[in-house]
């Protein structure tokens, strides 16, 4: 368990567009905090009364930026919900606001709430009364660090509905496996064999769907995340300014000038979309610039869709192009500068990047030419990533999905067991580490219905 | 040891879990009254005349590593030897021996009374004596009383036995033998919650009158797997099983009547074996199956008895004979006995402790049937417990409790100590979740350390293991190191047809490869013993296996290694839900694993938990 002494951050209210968003920040020392960002005084004088709920405006001190107009409230220790001092802010509903407003608050110190933290911290600190006790256990068991809406709620019921059945099938087929191993007259047929290959293939195929779904989850929960890379001076900046229709990013005619990278929240078609605009990638000595471009490439390969950016009005583009590496991820080519005379632009819908095809598109962010178009491209980049939700199916927490990944490597296991005819025993160790990691997402510790399967089924003992 | 009793050590009941109990509290240098109603009947087997079987032949190697005498009596008494499972992996790999009934008996009978520290007192157990939640003695049916520190109870089926064939119903406690009722009703009396449980027998037929040439016979393995390592040889003449079918007829017979059937006619509401269902059972249940093997097994060397195994039942005595009649082979058959249906009290193991010693009452220990388990080595693997405990708690020491990740033992007394029993207990493999890591290969491996500890066994088989552990490396090292030419040998270079040269091991990890596979491969082996190069095959086979399960049993011992306070209070634990609450009041869990293994437990209960002993401990220091 971390220090229970640090400063945590995290919204609190359900996902999706609300009028109201708000944000807890809780630990010694909350107000002193969130003071500056407040435009509370930070020192003794301060007139801030507890549970006294002000208009404000939340300021990024550095930089002077006005978030958001908020309202604010602080809680001295000993009287808030975990117990412990608490700021809470109330934005504006929109997710983008919130996030910038929260990632101000994570450069400063704090660190993210972990899943159940302020309810563990409340129970610890004995300010809630847990009478309706099964709400609580089940919100630490579930992980969840928000409370989730209603509409998420059914979201989680289909889910956990998935892994229930799930978990039946792969009962069945540990059952079968058991049965040979505790008795020993029993034998599978090779017809048999064959049809529980297949079992496992399905099981394996919808746990896949379910892992896949969590790609959609993730977007739909924080956001879809661009990243502007290519070479340095093809005009990143620009563009990550064209898309912010406001001037943020440091702009130079001189290569290389953004060496860390910056990222900001737009919104787009409804959903959140974080930019971010790294630093030049290009043969370099300089060791500063060679840690950012490979920071860089870690950026682009995790994003969800990577804009490549290239200057066609440079002489020799194509080759550059040929010779670069493409990120991991999803990746839109943008021929930028079409506006300059000598702009070589290609009219091919696809051009191949490091040797990996990718959908092209011609824009200038000087006239903003191409920028709307840029926008749909975007946009159908995550639509197409939503299709990954199947029938509702969708997994949005983080360790539900490595759950189901560690159940999907078992039974990936369990298929090379039944391809090499291993022995029984080994197929059901393996089906058991399914089990286990299923039940790990319903909460289930201990069962014993594998037995109870073995006996309903076989006509066992002699 | 104080002599100020009778005994150290009572034990009540001769039968499997009493004489290891009574052999392991005299290892430990007690004094020990073994109470049976008859004394030539000590460890006899009531039922099948076989000991081991898959899961149940783990628990066999464990108790002889903890200097037990139950693989001893089979291997001396074995008249037909078979390793079962072979097909499958070393970990599920199981003894079974069919044993002479009668030597079984009489070696165990032997080895009691020639050991001094054991006084058999042929009584019938009447009333426990207790004081101040104490036990202080026990009295027989007469009155006679007899003063002790502690009272191992070993009862079996005889407490409350009531046997029923068709609608007749006997108290007994085996056939044409009493029953302790008394001793219920001291039970009772002293507040243990008592339950009921049946469980089933079948005929036991004449040899003579079964015509063999018409069933298959099982001839046993070679060479023979004996339990013990320290059994070499036997001289006893080995025998053969037979495999036969019950007929369209048998089916139609016992289906129509089946209302006569002490146990589907409403005379019987306890609960049996599923693992074990009588004949009724099996056509009732799976009524799709038109035929059941059923083995004929020989009762000995110089008997002709034959005990069909699969054939339990409690239809009247001429309808159990008409329709044995109707079994191929059997056509002519005569019975020696009838089949019957045992009901039995049993107290649900929620009362008594990890070391099995009672709740309610401080040195009484419960071991075997009367803890609802079924089956002579599960009795006999508790007897042993109970009495090393009840000798250490005399002895004010730690008590003995191997975990789910050492043995089958371990698995057991966890199992009892954390579920609410519904039906008699069976060991099974799928029981054990570290099953890869629990062999019988490596049973003395386990638990020889606390054999060594509390004096189990004799300081030279100690000295032997420790030997054969060593030429087991050795061997390990020699078959990763010699290679051998592939393009020597036709079938290698079939198989692996881009290699130039292969380690042994190297062979023995292909599937469908074993040391009488890679024998005409291996130039090199020279005096390696047969034990050493089956262990050695094991490890190097089941490595990548064993090496997961190694990491899960790390993952197990964390919860595992987080006690829970005795006597912790759940009554003022806040946001328990009310099932956990009384659940763990009534099981009392003693560590955080321990909790989470009782059923219907969620992971939000082990949180509250967690959080709720975290409290404690923080308050209480």
């Amino acid at each position: 368990m971390n220090s229970d002494n640090e400063l945590i951050a995290s919204i609190i209210t359900p996902p999706g567009e609300g009028g109201i968003g708000a944000i807890r920040v809780a630990g010694v020392g909350s107000r002193e905090f969130c003071s500056p960002f407040l435009g509370w005084n930070s020192d003794e004088t301060d007139t801030t009364s507890p549970f006294y709920l002000k208009l404000t405006k939340f300021t990024v001190p550095e930089s002077g930026e006005v978030l958001d107009e908020v309202m604010a409230v602080w809680m001295p220790s000993g009287k808030s919900y975990t117990g412990d001092e608490q700021v809470e802010i109330y934005c504006h509903g929109g997710r983008v606001v919130l996030l910038n407003v929260l990632r101000a608050l994570y450069d400063a110190g704090a660190r993210p709430a972990e899943p159940g933290e302020f309810t563990k911290r409340a129970f610890l600190a004995g300010r809630i009364d847990l009478t309706k006790a099964e709400a609580v256990a089940e919100m630490i068991s579930a992980n969840s660090q928000r409370s989730y809406s209603a509409a998420r709620d059914n979201l989680l019921g289909q889910t956990s509905q998935e892994v229930e059945r799930l978990r039946t099938l792969t009962v069945k087929l540990a059952a079968t496996f058991e049965a040979q191993v505790d008795f020993p007259e029993e034998e599978i047929d090779p017809d048999e064999y064959s049809s529980l290959i297949k079992d496992v293939a399905l099981i394996r195929e919808s746990i896949q769907s379910l892992v896949n779904s969590y790609r959609a989850g993730i977007v739909i929960r924080d956001g879809f995340k661009v990243a502007l890379c290519g070479r340095p001076n093809a005009g990143k900046s620009s563009l990550f300014n064209a898309l912010l229709k406001k001037n943020r990013a440091i702009i130079s005619p001189t290569p290389g000038t953004t060496r860390d990278y910056l990222s900001e929240w737009i919104e787009l078609g409804g959903f959140a979309v974080e930019i971010t605009d790294t630093a030049g990638l290009r043969d370099t000595t300089n060791e500063i610039e060679v840690a950012g471009q490979q920071f860089a490439y870690e950026l682009a390969d995790a994003s969800d869709l990577a804009l490549w950016l290239v200057d066609c009005s440079s002489e020799n583009w194509r080759d550059e192009i040929a010779a670069d590496r493409a990120p991991a991820a999803l990746t839109i080519v943008a021929l930028n500068k079409i506006d300059l005379p000598g702009a070589c632009v290609s009219d091919d819908a696809e051009i191949t990047l490091g040797g990996k095809s990718c959908e092209a598109l011609a824009i200038s962010c000087k006239t903003e030419q191409g920028i709307e178009e840029l926008e749909r491209r975007i946009l159908a980049g995550i639509e197409s990533r939503l299709e990954d939700q199947t029938d509702g199916k969708v997994i949005t927490n983080e360790r539900h999905k490595e759950k189901l990944a560690e159940a999907l490597e078992s039974l990936v296991a369990v298929s090379d067991g039944l391809d090499r005819h291993v022995s029984p025993e080994l197929i059901a160790f393996d089906l058991k580490a399914v089990l286990r990691s299923l039940d790990e997402i319903t909460g289930k510790v201990y069962t014993d219905d594998l037995l109870e399967v073995v006996f309903s089924s076989f006509c066992i003992g002699k | 040891m104080k002599r100020d009793c009778d005994f150290d050590i009572i034990v009540i009941g001769g039968g499997h879990a009493g004489v290891e109990a009574a052999l392991a509290a005299s290892r430990m240098d007690c004094s020990v009254g073994l109470m049976t109603m008859d004394a030539s009947k000590l460890a006899l087997m009531s039922c099948n005349p076989a000991i081991g079987g898959v899961g149940k032949s783990h628990i066999v190697k464990e108790i002889d590593a903890l200097g037990g005498i139950m693989g001893k009596a089979a291997d001396y008494s074995g008249i037909q030897f078979r390793r079962l499972n072979l097909s499958r992996g070393p970990a599920v790999w199981s003894t079974r021996v069919q044993c002479d009934r009668r030597d079984y008996n009489q070696f165990v009978c032997d080895i009691v009374n020639g050991t001094p520290q054991i006084t058999v007192i042929e009584a019938l157990a009447g009333k426990f004596l207790v004081e101040n939640n104490k036990i202080n003695g026990i009295a027989d049916e007469s009155g006679k009383e007899y003063s002790c520190h502690s009272v191992i109870v070993c009862s079996g089926t005889f407490l409350g036995g009531l046997i029923h064939i068709g609608k007749e119903q006997t108290p007994a406690g085996r056939l044409n033998e009493k029953a302790a009722y008394r001793l219920s009703e001291s039970l009772d009396s002293l507040g243990f919650e008592l339950g009921r449980l049946k469980t089933g027998t079948p005929p036991r037929l004449a040899g003579t009158t079964i015509d063999f040439s018409k069933c298959q016979p099982q001839p046993g393995d070679t060479p023979i797997p004996f339990f013990s390592p320290e059994t070499q040889a036997t001289e006893r003449q080995q025998v053969s099983c037979f495999l036969t079918y019950t007929t369209e007829e048998t089916k139609r017979l016992v289906i129509e009547n089946l209302t006569t059937s002490a146990m589907f006619s409403g005379d019987i509401d306890s609960t049996g074996p599923r693992y074990c269902p009588s004949i009724e059972d099996k056509f009732y249940r799976f009524a799709h199956k038109e035929s059941h093997q059923i083995f004929l097994e020989p009762e000995g060397n110089g008997t002709d008895d034959i005990y069909p195994n699969g054939f339990s039942t409690s239809l009247p005595e001429d309808i159990q004979l008409r329709a044995m009649r109707t079994v191929t082979g059997l056509e002519r058959v005569e019975f020696r006995s009838p089949g019957y249906a045992v009901e039995y009290d049993y107290c649900p193991a929620y009362q008594i402790r990890q070391t099995f010693e009672t709740r309610r009452v401080e040195n009484l220990y419960f071991a075997g049937q009367i803890n609802g388990t079924s089956g002579y080595e599960e009795a006999a693997g508790q007897g042993l417990m109970a009495a090393v405990n009840a000798v250490l708690k005399q002895r004010g020491e730690k008590p003995f409790a191997p975990s789910r990740s050492e043995s089958y033992i371990g698995v057991m007394t966890d199992d009892l100590v954390t579920r609410s029993t519904t039906e008699p207990y069976r060991m099974f493999t799928s029981r054990a979740e570290h099953r890869l890591a629990l062999r019988e290969d490596n049973a003395h491996d386990r638990l020889i350390g606390y054999a060594e500890k509390y004096s189990l066994i004799s300081g030279r088989k100690i000295t032997d293991h420790r030997e054969l552990e060593v030429e087991t490396l050795g061997e390990i090292t020699r078959l990763e190191k010699t290679r051998v030419n592939v393009t020597e040998f036709t079938e290698l270079k079939e198989r692996l047809p881009r290699k130039e040269n292969v380690s042994l091991a190297d062979l023995l990890r292909m599937p469908g490869m074993g040391l009488a596979e890679i024998e005409s491969f291996d130039l090199s082996r020279n005096g390696v013993s047969r034990r050493a190069r089956e262990r050695a095959a094991v490890r190097i086979r089941y490595a990548g296996y064993i090496a997961k399960q190694d990491r899960e049993i790390e993952r197990f011992k964390k919860l595992e290694s987080q006690p829970i306070p005795e006597g912790f209070e759940y009554e003022t634990l806040n946001g328990l839900k009310n099932e956990a609450r009384e659940k763990f009041s009534r099981f009392r869990p003693t560590s955080l694993g321990q909790a989470g293994r009782i059923e219907g437990i969620t992971s939000g209960d082990i949180a509250v938990l967690a959080v709720g002993i975290k409290r404690h401990n923080s308050i209480s220091q």
